[in-house]
């Protein structure tokens, strides 16, 4: 009995459990009638047998012609063109991305060649790791995806689905690491969520020098990123960290970082970046703390940044946010984004002296629900003149008329008042181009249009350069209140070329609705006309 | 304005602007001078070109296609970048396989390479969630691995 891989059936008798042999014990030229009948046929059958075979074989060769003498559409393109090809379907691929790939050289040889001779496609390697078991032809799997990729940057990405240390079969996510650790050298992109004793597996130290392009770490829970000592040598250019840092973390050689995203952060831990990185251009602190044990005066020596151009920072407490602020000078900076300051007083003295101390060259300056009066913010905009764009996000225990004197600030200059204060003020916010106001509140549009007046009082027409005013009104459907009068909209019309005007009324459920095009009496009518509509798609 | 003939011998008169938009004819251009000589097209016939014309006066205006950042956009980055394909650019590539397909020979061959680009994703869009099977039906393409090759084919698919 035998079986044939091709057509995949069994050969052989009918009741397929033995080969049929012949009865007779004497030598084959004395078998008897029946034996030597069972023999010639059994002969025959290994003749046909063997024909068959042939004849598949042949069938095989002439089926590795087919493609070549009627190559198919794709087969008549160039080979850079099809591998062109493949990797844009490997970005395209999302969804079970492994076999999506592990497909194209599914498809025929010239398929297969292709695409394992074009390490673009392999460069992102991505692992879930289960609960269960790793298989060996898993690993192998992985290591023969590594070895097509021909020391093209790798984008590797482990994540953990509450795995933690005291979880089975951890030792043989080693091996899986292991396999990674060979390919140090093309670690571009490292997205890792892992428990830290996997974390601390990763070896790069055959590396000569490990430039990371982008390392991004998350922990679970409270557990502190902490880095192998090796990492020391990695050089990352861009660092997400997720999770509060450890002191391994500050041996990472921060010289090439340009672009820092962490959350879970001491002022001390903040500082001391901020020492350590001398190339930083974007910075964003989350969750800003003072450390729990005791830290040296030292560690709150002032910094001068001299590159720092980006700045959001975001805090737990008001005291560790005031005494990162009070550290630093910023000379380049052009972006500040500040949040979540909710008690009295606000920051706004603190800004003032930071502005004040650092650079002239605010252009954007965004208050993410941060306590703020409209005097404290009039003293903010006077230091920043360069401002191009403010963001306001006012706490929604603000008040609705909080910013009012800032609003009437902005056309103070032209006022009619002789005292040496009002008539000398220079206008606030020359340069500004864009205005961004979301709240949960109604707008005191009445003040809308001081944005627009001349910059002086002499006229000449020349205005502030503004491009864009966009204001949000959450969850007030319904208010009459919300409604832009017919007076502010006559205010408004001769800029309408000029500037975009953005007004919205949006709710928590995704409806949003155009208040530019919602006058008083429709507002009470039938909104249907207007359209609501989801997601910003007015 | 440029004098183009496809290799059917059809003569198009093209802003310089847009023409330059190739690569092979921008060089050309700069190689042979200022000059009234027509330029020809070897490897285009008129057919494609009037496809290939058609994208480039839309496209004239575009900014230039810029390079990844030391070749390491974020993936995001080049997932959104790989979807971006306006309404017109969707109509445009709604064509037949042979014809898709000579537009990306003809855009390889005149190197423009926001053509080839969105030509490959028309192809990619093609070929995206479809089984081995229907993949090779949409392309016409024989199964032709041996015995041994099918078995690691499918150990591979199982093992992923």
């Amino acid at each position: 009995m035998s079986f044939c891989v091709r057509c995949e059936q069994t050969l052989g008798p009918a009741d397929r459990r033995a080969e049929v042999l012949p009865l007779c014990q004497s030598s084959p030229a004395d078998y008897c009638t029946v034996c030597q009948e069972l023999v010639t046929v059994n002969d025959e059958i290994e003749r046909v047998k063997a024909m068959l075979h042939g004849l598949f074989d042949k069938q095989d060769e002439i089926r590795s012609r087919l493609n070549i003498t009627h190559p198919s559409i794709v087969d008549r393109l160039p080979v850079e063109v099809a591998a062109h090809i493949f990797i844009t379907y490997a970005t395209d691929c999302q969804y079970r991305r492994t076999s999506a790939l592990l497909r194209l050289g599914a498809i025929s040889r010239r398929w297969r060649q292709i695409a394992w001779s074009t390490p673009g496609i392999w460069s992102e390697i991505s692992f879930y790791f289960p609960r269960q078991r790793i298989p060996q032809e898993r690993l192998e799997l992985i290591e023969e995806w590594l070895a097509r990729t021909s020391g093209y940057p790798l984008t590797i990405k482990l994540m953990e689905h509450n795995l933690s240390d005291s979880s089975p079969y951890l030792e043989e996510f080693f091996a899986l690491i292991d396999i990674l650790n060979q390919y140090c050298k093309q670690w571009s992109r490292l997205f890792i969520s892992l428990p830290p004793s996997l974390l601390l597996s990763f070896d790069c130290s055959s590396c000569i020098s490990c430039d990371i392009h982008y390392l991004g770490i998350h922990t679970n829970g409270t557990q502190a990123v902490a880095l192998p000592p090796v990492f020391s040598r990695v050089g990352p250019k861009k660092l997400r960290s997720r999770g509060p840092l450890s002191l391994d973390m500050m041996s990472l050689n921060w010289s090439r970082v340009t672009e820092i995203d962490i959350t879970y952060i001491t002022v001390d831990q903040g500082l001391r970046i901020l020492r350590l990185s001398p190339n930083l251009r974007h910075c964003l602190f989350e969750e800003i703390s003072v450390s729990d044990v005791a830290t040296p005066v030292e560690a709150y020596r002032h910094i001068n940044h001299p590159v720092l151009q980006r700045v959001r920072v975001g805090m737990v407490t008001e005291d560790a946010m005031a005494l990162f602020l009070q550290n630093i000078t910023l000379p380049a900076l052009e972006e500040f984004r500040i949040r979540d300051w909710a008690s009295h007083p606000g920051p706004a003295n603190m800004l003032r002296s930071l502005f004040i101390r650092s650079s002239n060259k605010l252009k954007s300056l965004k208050l993410d629900k941060v306590n703020i009066t409209g005097d404290e913010l009039i003293s903010v905009t006077q230091v920043t003149p360069s401002l191009e764009k403010l963001c306001l996000r006012p706490r929604r225990d603000a008040g609705e008329r909080g910013l009012d004197s800032f609003y009437q600030a902005l056309k103070g200059h032209l006022s009619t008042d002789d005292s040496p204060s009002s008539t000398h003020q220079a206008p606030l916010l020359p340069s500004l181009r864009f205005f961004h106001w979301k709240v949960e509140a109604i707008f005191p549009w009445e003040f809308i249009s001081a944005f627009l007046v001349p910059l002086s009082r002499e006229g000449h027409g020349i205005r502030r350069p503004l491009e864009t005013i966009e204001i949000v009104c959450k969850n007030f459907f319904g208010d009459r209140e919300t409604c832009i009068s017919q007076s502010v909209r006559s205010e408004l019309a001769p800029f309408e070329d000029l500037v975009k005007f953005q007004f919205k009324l949006r709710e928590d459920s995704g409806d949003q609705f155009d208040l530019w095009h919602m006058t008083d009496e429709s507002f009470c009518g039938s909104l249907g006309s207007y359209g609501s509509t989801r997601d910003g798609e007015l | 304005m440029v004098i183009l003939i496809t290799s059917d011998n059809v003569k198009y008169v093209v802003e310089k602007d847009v023409a330059e938009l190739s690569v092979l004819v921008k060089n050309m251009l700069e190689d042979i001078g200022p000059s009234d000589e027509p330029i020809p097209l070897h490897n285009v016939t008129s057919t494609v070109f009037n496809k290939v014309l058609e994208y480039c006066i839309y496209h004239r205006n575009d900014p230039p296609p810029s390079d990844d950042d030391e070749g390491c956009a974020s993936p995001l980055h080049k997932y959104l970048a790989s979807h971006i394909c306006s309404e017109w650019d969707q109509r445009f590539f709604d064509v037949d396989q042979a014809l898709l397909f000579d537009i990306i020979l003809a855009a390889n061959y005149l190197d423009i390479k926001t053509l080839l680009d969105d030509a490959c994703k028309a192809v990619a869009h093609l070929i995206q969630g479809k089984s081995t099977e229907e993949i090779r039906g949409i392309f016409n393409i024989v199964n032709d691995f041996t015995p041994e090759e099918e078995a690691r084919v499918k150990k591979e698919n199982v093992s992923s």
